[in-house]
């Protein structure tokens, strides 16, 4: 596995020949072709396959909300189009929203094909929800479009989302193979305490909510960086001193960690939560460097989600 | 006088007494020893973590009846490949030693006590606030209890719960000035978006109190677009483990009825499980 690079670095190995910065909106602006959604979906799909990352069908990354073939007027990044960052990019004048999360919720995502995630459905309907066709018509009169961009650019060796994170954490120069898959991140910092690493990543991800388990004055070196449920996090809290989540379960892998420290093993010593869009922003910050000598008749801007949540001063 | 049941005869009679059996496939139920097992006391920890078995054995109580799974496995899609991944693990091993070698039995009931009483445990939380609930709406299968009280700020409601259930991490969403009247309480895991829905067909809730919930795909995201929608409404997530807390509590006081002779603890409420950093 390749070194995490920094923003730059990422986005002149894939291709960017532009700077992160204000001078996309300025140079597309004058052109006056401008393309639909889907004649930008498909250079990104010419780019991608140019990097060796195949097309596979059948997976979340497809329109959810709009008319593919609608000029694009300006092109938004965000970690999730809630529904204030709609409204963000109305006023702005983008009309074609790339997002890396979900537009909706309960596995709803793509508005006429509500029975996509069968398995997972429960009894009743959001699609007569206040919120859900109050979110739905916004789209529909400001004529947005919605695209997701989740499974794909995660595919990029190294991946953008980790990627981002360690260039937010200037952790690139720590990073140390740990592993075969994308969820296999790890650094070896110098030794640090819990609670300091803990301060560190609250600072430099300007995040209070950020949890810890653990000993705060317990030593560790060893950090791993993953993702979702016990299941997928095992391999790295078994591995790692500490393990660095974005959003995961209170009902097992809190326990998991707790019954670990108790116990005395030498690995897990701690688990450090975050928000799952803190976790995850960064890499959608990268992607307007990535995609704008793709298309460079609109502006491509990058919109924070922002992290939810707030907590109580300490 | 200690009465002699087994593990059988116990969980058959919590059943006589709620009407209603556990589900199966859910990892609930007898999850160590034998049907046939004596049981000399009973703790209440909802969490059956290894400081949950070490008191059980100290204080030779040889049954532990529990909400969640002593080998983390929640139930639902939540659990799908954690048994195989887990089969070699360490931790597990350690602590199955432990239970095992100290003959202590672990009854696991969770959707019981939902299924049968849907409002026990969030009743149980509000009244844990100093919250009373509105009477129940017959048929109504949600575990959300709805509570009036008294108008405040959501930071000043957030500082109250805080210091009330000593829940320092509970996280927020919403406008802090936001003003509550009326706040619904759902205990544990508040999934899926579909009851936050249901709760926000009542115009009059200002404010949803919960253990936990999903950030992004569910009921988070959903609560911060019913904001951006103009719904003046907030979420404050209290923690899993404060949230069922109440309801352990309330159960350890039912299991003394019900059994009389029985010696029944509840585990002490626990310092918060994370800090926030």
């Amino acid at each position: 596995m390749k070194h995490p690079i920094s923003r730059r670095q990422f986005g002149t190995q894939l291709g960017a020949t532009l700077l992160l910065g204000g001078g996309f909106a300025n140079a597309a602006v004058k052109t006056p072709e401008r393309p639909s959604a889907s004649e930008v979906v498909a250079r990104i799909r010419k780019k991608l396959a140019k990097e060796g990352i195949a097309w596979s069908g059948g997976g979340v990354d497809t329109f959810k909300i709009g008319d593919p073939g609608a000029p694009v007027t300006g092109i938004v990044s965000t970690f999730q189009a809630t529904f204030e960052v709609l409204q963000r990019a109305a006023a702005a004048k983008k009309n074609f929203i790339i997002s890396h999360e979900r537009l909706f919720w309960d596995f709803i995502d793509e508005v006429g094909t509500l029975k996509q995630d069968a398995p997972y459905e429960v009894a009743g309907s959001l699609e007569k929800d206040p919120v859900f066709v109050a979110k739905r018509r916004f789209c529909e009169d400001h004529g947005l479009v919605v695209w997701r961009f989740h499974d794909h650019w995660h595919r990029h060796q190294p991946d953008p989302i980790f990627a981002g994170l360690a260039n937010k954490l200037e952790w690139e120069k720590y990073f140390a193979p740990d592993g075969p898959t994308s969820y296999d991140i790890a650094y070896r910092l110098p030794n640090i305490s819990l609670r300091n690493l803990a301060k560190q990543l609250q600072e430099k991800l300007g995040s209070r909510d950020v949890r810890v388990i653990g000993d705060p004055a317990t030593l560790v070196s060893h950090v791993g960086v993953t993702a979702h449920n016990l299941r997928e996090m095992h391999p790295v809290l078994l591995r790692t001193d500490v393990v660095v989540v974005g959003e995961t379960e209170e009902f097992d892998v809190f326990q998991y960690v707790r019954d670990a420290i108790s116990l005395g093993m030498p690995r897990p010593k701690g688990l450090i939560i975050i928000s799952h869009e803190r976790f995850e922003e960064a890499g959608m910050e990268l992607l307007p460097a990535w995609l704008a000598p793709l298309v460079p008749e609109v502006p491509v801007e990058f919109m924070s989600a922002g992290n939810p949540y707030w907590v109580l001063p300490q | 006088m200690t009465v002699k049941i087994n593990a059988w005869q116990l969980v058959n009679r919590i059943h006589d007494l709620l009407g209603e059996r556990h589900k199966e496939g859910m990892y609930e139920g007898r999850l160590t020893r034998s049907l046939y097992e004596p049981v000399s006391g009973i703790l209440v920890a909802n969490e059956p973590s290894i400081d949950a078995v070490r008191l059980a054995i100290a204080t030779g109580r040889n049954c532990i009846l529990c909400r969640d799974h002593p080998y983390y496995l929640f139930g639902e899609h939540w659990s799908r490949g954690v048994e195989a991944e887990l089969a070699n693990d360490p931790v597990l091993k350690a602590k199955r030693a432990l239970i095992e070698d100290n003959g202590i039995l672990i009854i696991r009931l969770a959707s019981l006590w939902d299924d049968a009483w849907p409002k026990w445990f969030s009743g149980a939380l509000a009244r844990a606030l100093g919250w009373k609930a509105d009477a129940d709406v017959p048929g109504d299968q949600s575990s959300a209890v709805y509570c009036s009280v008294p108008e405040t700020p959501f930071l000043a409601l957030s500082e109250f719960i805080a210091q009330r259930l000593g829940a320092k991490t509970l996280r927020n969403v919403g406008a802090p000035d936001l003003l509550v009247k009326r706040v619904a309480v759902i205990h544990g895991l508040a999934f899926p978006t579909l009851v936050f829905s249901h709760v926000l067909r009542d115009r009059t809730v200002d404010l949803i109190v919960t253990g936990t919930t999903p950030e992004v795909d569910f009921n988070t995201s959903y609560i911060r677009d019913a904001v951006t929608a103009g719904r003046k409404v907030g979420l404050m997530q209290i923690g899993y483990e404060k949230s069922e807390y109440p309801g352990a509590v309330e159960v350890g006081a039912w299991l003394r009825t019900a059994f009389p002779g029985i010696p029944v603890d509840v585990q002490p409420a626990l310092l918060e499980q994370s800090w926030l950093a």
